[in-house]
């Protein structure tokens, strides 16, 4: 069954909003916009509630998610019944879930698309992000960019960065980043080129 | 200076609207009753569920009397409808055996297992204008009525009970050995897209190619598939079987284990048996395959188009266009085709001027070069 | 029949359900990561006809909120019919406020023009395109075109530029001038004239592009490398207007409409886009 009984109309705007945070910062990576958690009444915290929110906003039964162990099994059902998305394995999987908890090597297993259609990669969507606007030791540039920008994250990701830049090495193929906590988001796109610290 | 600046768009629209309007009504004529569009235009009612791909004779029927009987402008008025609802569920697969028949007819044999039943057809009529329907009797159409019904009415208990089985004439061929099927891909039967979700790609599956066709424009059907039979492609078309009837509809229950019928629907089915030659020196015997439509409604000239053009472009050669599964695809859907074409009647006049511009300098130099 | 047709049929925020903006936003995202791509989508049928402008609608759509500012233009006019009637069923669909400014809206709809004003990055521009792939007019089959953006393989486009050259002299295309976005893909950047092809590259705002009836999608985000396809002896050139200025506001600066005076038959030249014409005159009136 694919009806979302869910759409109302306050889910609607909220739906809007965070899709429009999202759009605004997947065109401009590295900046930082804000989103809410899903206004629901339900036992996740509000880190989590907020990873629900975009998948609410983005899933449905056309396509499929994975969450890795930094969520639970009730995570999963929840988003099968708010969306009607399916969970499946990490390698087909549309949508990841994931937490700065996790082995960012795991994304290496995703989709990349193919050349004929690129935009079949996956879409990583990482939670437990902090973020530090006076970290100026990761510059990202690219497409969405003004010449450089500092990606404002804790200088605690270089793994997880260097996993980024490895996977994303072989454009158009790719997969797209949304770095979030609460409140905050940010946007890796595989355009981004990565400089970490001044190496490349 | 006369000129004033194209402003009062809006207002254009408005008088543009009341126009349409006072066109539509204009005359002393009664106004159409929705009941008698839906019952009087039965066949135009099932074109237009079958191109907007929605069964719903209440809403096609107001969309024809809204559209002044302009069936495209009708189907796009229930595409637009149909865009505003949610995917609900998938019904379950059919298998049409169990259709309940209006009319079910073979040309491959001259009899089959169930009958020839004509059912409602024109196909023996002689084209001439029924003059009596300019001054209709209500009461002799009553008689008329009820004169039939008692006629049905008279027949025996037995008569009335036994209904005969339809086998499908394509499976009496299959028993037979005579129906090869060479390509494993058309023994499946699960649908492997939705093109209303996914799109179309290019090579299209034929779960795809017969979707795009199940809610294709007629007229564009009949063109492509008629090239085919004229000499523009090799189907030599024989029909197998042509049913018009009812299908229950059927989905899973979302909780339990069962299925559920949520209704019927009004379908004409085609099935198509083609006479392929092979070059393949191994084949010394022509190999038969077959080609299926189906679609909404009453409409036979479609069901059959839609069998023909689901062999030819499945054909092996895409010289001939019918034989071109993307050509064939890309512009048999009624309302993107006629929407396209009326677009040219939008303002292209900066487009126009950079033309203009261009044409203008290549002249001004080419001038230049021969002086 | 248990149908109330005398009621108002209530519709969903922006027309479309929200599943169909699921689609669309997905795909948006996609699009904003791959500049210059075209990403398939399903394309749902709306109350306006395929071919005008149900690409650009079904984009405005999904991104729209109840705060947006929608601006709405046809040939770079608020006033064109089209433009009105597209305003309209946004306004209806939406409750939105809309305007005439460009200065003012947060999202503006467009055909064929971009503003002559710049956008800044609180706006989004959203372009109606009749013909996504820039490679059909060398290459009818979309498994051909779509295997030649896989692969880079751009040679026919040239070489179709370099046949033109070679028979005018000049690279004789109008409007829909080909594009190569961020060094990758070559983009029809929809049938605006050249004047506005230079806005595409570096801008502040976000561009998206809307083919209903071919059903893509693509973007061109901010910051972004857009090059018009030319050669090193024959450049990129927009349209000339030298000599020639507006009849309202006396702009040399801007893509002008050529016109017929409706009563003298006199040709006369306007500035194409109506808010920047309107904008002139009323600062020429307040000096």
């Amino acid at each position: 069954m694919s009806i979302s009984v869910f759409d109302n109309n306050k889910m609607i705007k909220y739906s809007q909003n965070i899709f429009n945070t999202m759009l605004y910062n997947m065109s401009r990576p590295g900046e930082v916009g804000s989103i809410k958690p899903y206004p629901s009444e339900n036992e996740f915290n509000l880190e989590v509630q907020s990873t629900l929110g975009i998948a609410y906003t983005l899933l449905d039964t056309e396509v499929s998610f994975y969450s890795t162990k930094s969520f639970t099994e009730k995570f999963d059902d929840y988003i099968e019944i708010i969306t009607t998305s399916k969970r499946t394995e990490l390698k087909n999987a549309d949508y990841i879930f994931m937490s700065t908890d996790d082995n960012p090597e795991l994304i290496l297993e995703a989709k990349k698309g193919n050349l004929n259609y690129p935009e079949r990669g996956a879409s990583v969507i990482i939670r437990g992000i902090e973020f530090d606007k006076n970290n100026k030791n990761i510059s990202l540039s690219g497409p969405g960019i003004k010449d450089e920008i500092h990606l404002p994250l804790k200088n605690k990701y270089n793994k997880l960065l260097l996993t980024i830049k490895k996977i994303n090495s072989e454009y158009p193929l790719g997969i797209d980043f949304f770095l979030h906590n609460k409140d905050s988001l940010t946007c890796i796109a595989r355009t981004s080129d990565i400089l970490i610290g001044g190496d490349k | 200076m006369g000129y004033v600046a194209v402003r009062g768009g809006s207002k254009a629209v408005e008088n543009a609207e009341k126009l349409v309007e006072y066109f539509r009504i204009k005359g002393e004529s009664s106004l159409l009753d929705i009941e008698a569009v839906k019952d009087q235009f039965r066949l135009g009612i099932d074109k237009i569920m079958s191109e907007g791909s929605l069964y719903d004779r209440d809403l096609a029927a107001a969309a024809l009397k809204q559209s002044e009987g302009d069936k495209i402008e009708a189907s796009f008025l229930l595409r637009a409808f149909r865009a505003t609802k949610p995917r609900a569920y998938y019904s379950t697969i059919e298998k049409t055996n169990e259709m309940r028949i209006l009319r079910r007819i073979s040309a491959a044999f001259k009899d089959v297992p169930g009958g020839q039943i004509l059912g409602p057809t024109r196909d023996y009529t002689t084209r001439l204008i029924d003059y009596k329907l300019f001054n209709e009797d209500r009461e002799a159409v009553n008689k008329f009525k009820e004169e039939f019904l008692e006629e049905i009415n008279n027949k025996s208990e037995d008569e009335l009970e036994s209904r005969p089985e339809f086998p499908k004439v394509i499976d009496l061929l299959k028993e037979e050995g005579l129906l090869i099927h060479n390509d494993e891909k058309k023994k499946q039967i699960k649908p492997d897209t939705d093109i209303t979700r996914d799109g179309l790609d290019f090579p299209a599956s034929r779960s795809a190619a017969l979707q795009v066709m199940a809610r294709g424009e007629t007229g564009g059907m009949i063109t492509l598939a008629y090239s085919t039979m004229r000499g523009y492609g090799n189907i030599h078309p024989v029909l197998g079987e042509l049913r018009v009837g009812y299908l229950p509809l059927k989905i899973n229950h979302p909780e339990k284990d069962e299925e559920v019928v949520l209704g019927e629907v009004l379908v004409t089915e085609a099935e198509v048996i083609s006479q392929e030659f092979s070059d393949n020196e191994d084949q010394d015997m022509p190999v038969f395959t077959v080609g299926y439509g189906i679609c909404f409604g009453h409409n036979e000239e479609k069901a059959i188009a839609m069998a023909v053009l689901d062999r030819s472009m499945a054909a092996d050669s895409s010289d001939a266009p019918a034989e071109d599964q993307e050509f064939v695809l890309s512009h048999i859907d009624g309302i993107e085709a006629a929407g396209f074409t009326a677009h040219w009647k939008l303002p292209h006049y900066v487009t126009f001027q950079s033309v203009l511009d261009r044409i203008r300098k290549s002249q001004a130099e080419g001038r230049v070069k021969d002086e | 029949m248990n149908k109330n047709f005398g009621e108002e049929k209530k519709f969903n925020f922006g027309f479309l359900d929200e599943n169909s903006k699921r689609e669309i936003r997905r795909k948006l995202l996609k699009a904003a990561a791959l500049p210059g791509y075209q990403v398939p989508f399903a394309s749902r049928e709306l109350p306006i006809a395929r071919g005008w402008g149900t690409g650009g609608l079904q984009i405005t759509m999904s991104i729209i909120g109840e705060d947006d500012i929608i601006k709405v233009i046809d040939q770079g006019s608020d006033d064109v019919v089209n433009a009105v009637n597209l305003r309209n069923l946004i306004a209806r669909t939406t409750g939105v406020e809309t305007t005439l400014k460009t200065e003012e809206a947060t999202i503006i709809q467009t055909r064929h023009r971009i503003p002559e004003k710049n956008m800044t990055s609180d706006q989004i521009l959203v372009l109606q395109v009749p013909y996504p792939e820039p490679l059909r007019r060398v290459e009818p089959s979309e498994e051909i075109s779509r295997q030649m953006h896989a692969e880079k393989d751009y040679s026919l486009a040239w070489l179709d530029l370099y046949e033109r050259v070679v028979k005018w002299g000049e690279i004789t295309i109008g409007s829909q001038y080909p594009v190569m976005v961020n060094g990758r893909y070559i983009m029809s950047p929809s049938p605006i004239p050249r004047w506005d092809i230079p806005k595409l590259n570096n801008a502040d705002t976000l561009y998206l592009f809307g083919a209903g009836r071919e059903k893509r999608i693509y973007a061109v985000p901010p910051y972004t490398d857009v090059k018009p396809l030319e050669f090193e002896d024959y450049h990129f050139r927009v349209e000339n207007f030298d000599g020639k200025r507006c009849l309202f506001c006396g702009s040399t600066d801007s893509y002008l409409d050529e016109g017929y005076d409706s009563e003298s038959g006199e040709k006369y030249y306007v500035c194409s886009d109506s808010a920047y014409c309107r904008e002139r005159i009323k600062n020429d009136e307040e000096l």
